[in-house]
């Protein structure tokens, strides 16, 4: 199910909220019970854009399989304290073993029947929903237990750990640490309007901000990246900055509305975004950008990797090799490859430039929002011969002004406006926090959220609405 | 900072912090990380903490956030019906345009003299093939009962073309109904994007009337660009430029029957797949239409069918195609209708086509009408008088020199001569707009207010338009004005332009009726006359005469011959 659907809004998030406090009245069991019901339900619900209405069984049952062996794996790390790093390595070995065969077998075959010259037919395999996400919060969950961190071991609190709608597809990537004391409280199982009235800001603006702004963009960036022609100047510009604010608006969203579901159920996830286009230098980026996958990436990989105790080319090498895999983890696929050495280069060569006079503020924005955009080319592209089109086109070699649409004076002004937007406008948490919900933020939120509903019945009337571009991942 | 701190020897997965940043990690060093952890255990917080969210909220804000996008779903139909129109979209105008026109041409037809339905009206209802490929006035000659081009457009769909169908019948009419086939797959789930801006411009009551919810269901599928748009069509509006919209096509060229004499557009129409019809029995079309016969029944309105003329696709029907045909006739035949033709008869060479496969060219709507007539003289009681089908006449018609370059033979047959006052004599409540020197030789109506013997352009009214009179006289005089203004009264809108020819034109003035020229080619130069019908807004007639108001060829009648059938 999709936050951005109507069977999410209108049905399925007032009767799991009016189910879940109902079973809280009774008893805690029964609410965490409830909750789990409603995110397995909220998991197996068929995708909307899918061609059969069925329910998607097969990837329910994986997750349920991935849940009850990370339990056990979890438990005998905690009971058996002598074979905890044998049944850590197991665990993770066979979570990134599941994860690698769905996500990357064909990947892998086609590449290998490219270098062998045979052809292959590939697999028939359906990525499923949220699998990065639901991996690598269960190996956070592993090691966390390896590390004595994790002591909590009840199945039903642990099954919606894992599968807690909001966090579910798209992250937050939790610990476990972060939500079962959350799931243990009573506090937590009672209506409390301080939590659902900044959860109903977040879930509105983030709804906002995928529905209106970018879906919005997405047909300006779809025109430029998957024309046949290569872009030229202008073109290629207005696509690649299309992309970034789709991309910006669309995760932007995603977290806001996680963020507001959350709280909705008197749980604070993560902050996973920081006004990233904001950012004056690369690792600054990473900062703000996607935190949670961040902190994981530094914590179980490139900490054991060395981190930065081996020496400088070591630690330059750590750095390269966790963006690869960053950029891995995002998809099967050379863009993204390319697209996570290109950032662990930027990396290493803002290392390299270490302690020197950095740039002032300004020019640090700019320059590392122009790398990050340049990142995003390679990201989005639907090849790497694609990405190379694109690039071309941006530095002009495909000639100043192609064949533009009608449409792209209004695409500028609105493209203009939006990176005014992300530059000085506060972020939802900032807008939060600092304003005071009354009601006439209320009238301004419910319009909004109107609106919003309209804009998802016409997109879907004229089959434009999209899932969002982490559900992917 | 490099850091040989004790978290530095620890197992590396032990390296959590409460504010985790992967640069603290990348950048400045696992020191930091451990420095971090230490905070976060001074200030209690529990591993991993998340920081609440520290807002402030009022009690009311949950309530007056619920009930906001209530209110706003409450007031949106009423809101939308009130702000919404598309008059700036030029095929609503014209749909607009031709419905103003066909109401009066309906009530002009006068009412039905015998109430058997043996005498009253003929009326042709379809889309814009029966709009374009019928010709209700030779119907009308032939069949010798009053006929209307009662043809729209398709986008319209059945639900809306029965509607006002209806509200235009009565009793002793007789319906030939000739659908296109694509209005066979009406669903009334939403009014889309072709349907919708005619109704929410133009004919807000019939959306009040398509039942709660799917007004409802169509109210919320408007994509919210036809709000803004809206704002645009309330500015034409306001400065009246509305009644300007430029339509697709000029419905001043409608007949007194309603048939649309445009040159359209040769758009090259691509290749005309088969024609595959459904089981329409118990669909939304096939309800519509049966509901459509019980009501047109209860009021004694006879009920023929034919199908609709259309380029030929591109092979022969097979046998589903012929069974969809077949089911579609005993569906219609159970209704009460009486089906007149098979689909085939209607299909004509796809180059005497126009713009779509449902628009034939002027040649191509006198065969089809020539057909469709004598397949109706038997079911209207009609002899035909000597006539064959392979022997045709036609009048005045563009369509003569395209027959020809396809071999049919033409032969004039008679021609009518008449003067200035002889030919205007009909036209006893019409406006004339006049345009030349006149030396005299003018009608009564126009004499008194025409001076001679030098240049004029003028609009002159007859019969009840006489208080009409614009005149304006000088060798480079001009008139820009539309026919609202003209005549002060809420008429159909033409805009009407008499100005000095362009050089080589070999004429002195033209005058542009919806920017069109209607003067004749090859007329003398003298006086060039258009007619116009006032109260529906099209042009009648048009001629050119001597500057002393003599005789001039006013209409031709040519015999038509089919080419011969190849062996």
């Amino acid at each position: 199910m999709l936050y951005n659907s109507f069977e999410f809004i209108l049905v399925f998030l007032p009767a799991a909220l009016l189910l879940y406090f109902g079973a809280a009245a009774v008893s805690r069991g029964l609410a965490n019970g409830v909750l789990c019901a409603a995110s397995l339900l909220f998991y197996a619900w068929p995708k909307p854009w899918g061609a059969a209405w069925e329910w998607d069984w097969r990837n329910l049952l994986l997750l349920l399989g991935s849940i009850l062996v990370n339990f056990v794996l979890g438990a005998a790390i905690r009971r058996r304290p002598g074979r905890a790093k044998a049944a850590l390595a197991f665990g993770v070995a066979l979570n990134l073993a599941v994860l690698g065969y769905y996500k990357y077998a064909n990947f892998a075959l086609s590449n290998y029947s490219a270098v062998v010259g045979r052809d292959f037919s590939p697999l028939h395999i359906v990525l499923p929903l949220g699998i990065s996400f639901f991996t690598f919060t269960q190996i956070a969950f592993l090691v966390d237990a390896h590390n004595g961190k994790a002591r909590e071991l009840d199945l039903t609190r642990y099954v919606l750990f894992v599968t807690f709608f909001p966090h579910l597809i798209a992250g937050p990537i939790v610990h476990h640490g972060q939500l079962m004391p959350q799931f243990s409280t009573d506090l937590a199982k009672r209506w409390n309007p301080a939590n659902v009235h900044p959860g109903l800001a977040f879930f509105t603006l983030g709804l906002f901000k995928k529905v209106a702004i970018a879906d919005g963009c997405a047909p300006w960036a779809t025109a430029v990246f998957d024309a046949s022609h290569a872009p030229a100047l202008e073109e290629a510009w207005r696509g690649a900055l299309a992309y970034t604010m789709q991309l910006y608006f669309d995760f932007s969203g995603y977290s806001d509305m996680a963020i507001g579901l959350g709280l909705l159920f008197n749980v604070r996830l993560p902050d996973n975004f920081d006004a990233p286009y904001r950012a004056t230098s690369v690792a600054d980026f990473w900062r703000r950008w996607h935190i949670t996958l961040s902190r994981f990436l530094r914590d179980y990989l490139y900490i054991p990797l060395g981190g930065n105790r081996l020496g400088g080319p070591r630690r330059m090498f750590n750095l390269f090799v966790t963006m690869l895999l960053g950029g891995v983890w995002h998809g099967a696929g050379w863009t993204f490859v390319l697209w996570g050495a290109y950032h662990g280069v930027l990396l290493v060569l803002q290392r390299l430039w270490g302690d020197r006079r950095p740039p002032p503020l300004l020019p640090a924005r700019a320059l590392t929002f122009l790398a990050v955009v340049v990142g995003w080319v390679v990201f989005r592209a639907t090849s790497v011969e694609r990405a190379g089109e694109m690039l071309s086109g941006m530095v002009g070699l495909n000639g100043l002004a192609g064949a533009s649409p009608s449409t792209s004076g209004n695409a500028w002004l609105v493209l203009a406006a939006l990176l005014v937007f992300v530059n000085v406008a506060p972020t939802t948490k900032q807008w939060v926090e600092t304003r005071g919900l009354n009601a006439w933020r209320a009238v301004l939120l419910g319009t909004l959220f109107f609106f919003c509903l309209l804009l998802l019945r016409t997109n879907y009337l004229a089959q434009t609405a999209s899932p969002f571009i982490y559900f992917q991942f | 900072m490099e850091v040989a701190g004790e978290s530095n020897r620890r197992p590396l997965f032990l390296a959590h912090t409460g504010r985790c940043s992967i640069i603290a990690a990348m950048a400045a060093g696992v020191g930091e990380i451990a420095q971090q952890v230490l905070q976060s255990q001074v200030a209690g917080l529990p591993h991993c903490h998340v920081p609440p969210i520290r807002s402030i909220s009022t009690r009311r804000f949950g309530w007056v956030w619920l009930l906001t996008p209530l209110a706003w779903t409450l007031a949106w139909p009423a809101l939308s019906l009130l702000w919404l129109n598309r008059y700036d979209h030029g095929e609503s105008a014209f749909i607009h345009a031709l419905y103003e026109r066909k109401h009066v041409v309906m009530e002009r037809k006068g009412p039905p003299q015998v109430a058997d339905g043996s005498g009253g009206r003929l009326v042709v209802v379809g889309g814009s093939a029966t709009l374009t490929g019928i010709d209700a006035a030779l119907m009308e000659a032939k069949l010798r009962r009053p006929t209307v081009n009662y043809g729209v457009h398709a986008g319209l769909r059945l639900d809306y073309l029965l509607y006002r169908a209806k509200q235009e019948l009565r009793a002793g009419d007789t319906v030939l109904f000739c659908p296109e086939y694509e209005l066979w797959r009406y669903s009334p789930e939403v009014l889309d994007n072709f349907d919708w801006p005619y109704p929410i411009t133009y004919d807000k009551r019939y959306l009040l009337s398509i039942g709660a919810g799917r007004f409802l269901r169509a109210v919320y599928s408007v994509p919210l660009d036809d709000y803004w748009r809206s704002a645009s069509g309330w500015r034409r509006r306001l400065r009246g430029d509305h009644h300007h919209t430029r339509p697709i096509y000029d419905t001043s060229t409608l007949s007194p029957n309603g048939d649309l004499g445009a040159e359209l557009p040769r758009g090259g129409i691509g290749r005309v797949g088969t024609v595959s019809l459904a089981e329409v029995r118990g669909t939304p079309s096939g309800n519509l239409v049966a509901d459509f016969a019980t009501w047109a029944k209860s009021k004694g309105i006879r009920l023929l069918f034919c199908f609709p003329n259309m380029a030929s696709p591109d092979g022969p029907p097979g046998d589903a195609e012929r069974a969809g045909f077949d089911s579609l006739t005993a569906f219609l035949r159970d209704c009460g209708f009486t089906v007149v033709d098979r689909p085939e008869d209607a299909w004509y060479p796809r180059d005497w086509f126009t713009d779509t496969q449902y628009h034939p060219d002027a040649a191509c709507r006198r065969v089809r009408t020539e057909s469709l007539i004598s397949r109706l003289r038997p079911h209207l009681g009609v002899s035909a008088d000597g006539a064959t089908d392979d022997v045709l006449v036609a009048h005045d018609d563009p369509a003569l020199a395209e027959l020809e370059s396809r071999g049919w033979r033409t032969v004039e047959v008679t021609r009518t001569t008449a003067s200035f006052a002889d030919w205007a004599k009909p036209y006893d409540r019409h406006l004339f707009l006049v345009a030349g020197v006149s030396e005299g030789g003018l009608p009564p109506a126009l004499g008194q207010a025409l001076p001679t013997a030098t240049p004029v352009v003028a609009a002159v009214g007859t019969g009840p338009w006489s208080y009409v009179r614009t005149v304006v006289t000088s060798a480079k005089a001009s008139l820009r004005t539309d026919l609202r203004s003209l005549t002060g009264r809420a008429v159909p809108q033409l805009s009407l332009n008499l100005r000095p020819a362009p050089p080589g034109t070999g004429r002195p003035f033209e005058i542009l009726v919806n920017r069109r020229d209607r003067i004749p080619r090859d007329s003398p130069a003298g006086l060039a006359v258009v007619v116009i019908d006032p109260e529906l807004g099209v042009v009648l007639d048009a001629a050119s005469f001597p500057a002393d108001g003599g005789p001039a060829v006013t209409r031709r009648v040519h015999r038509l011959a089919a080419p011969p059938t190849s062996p």
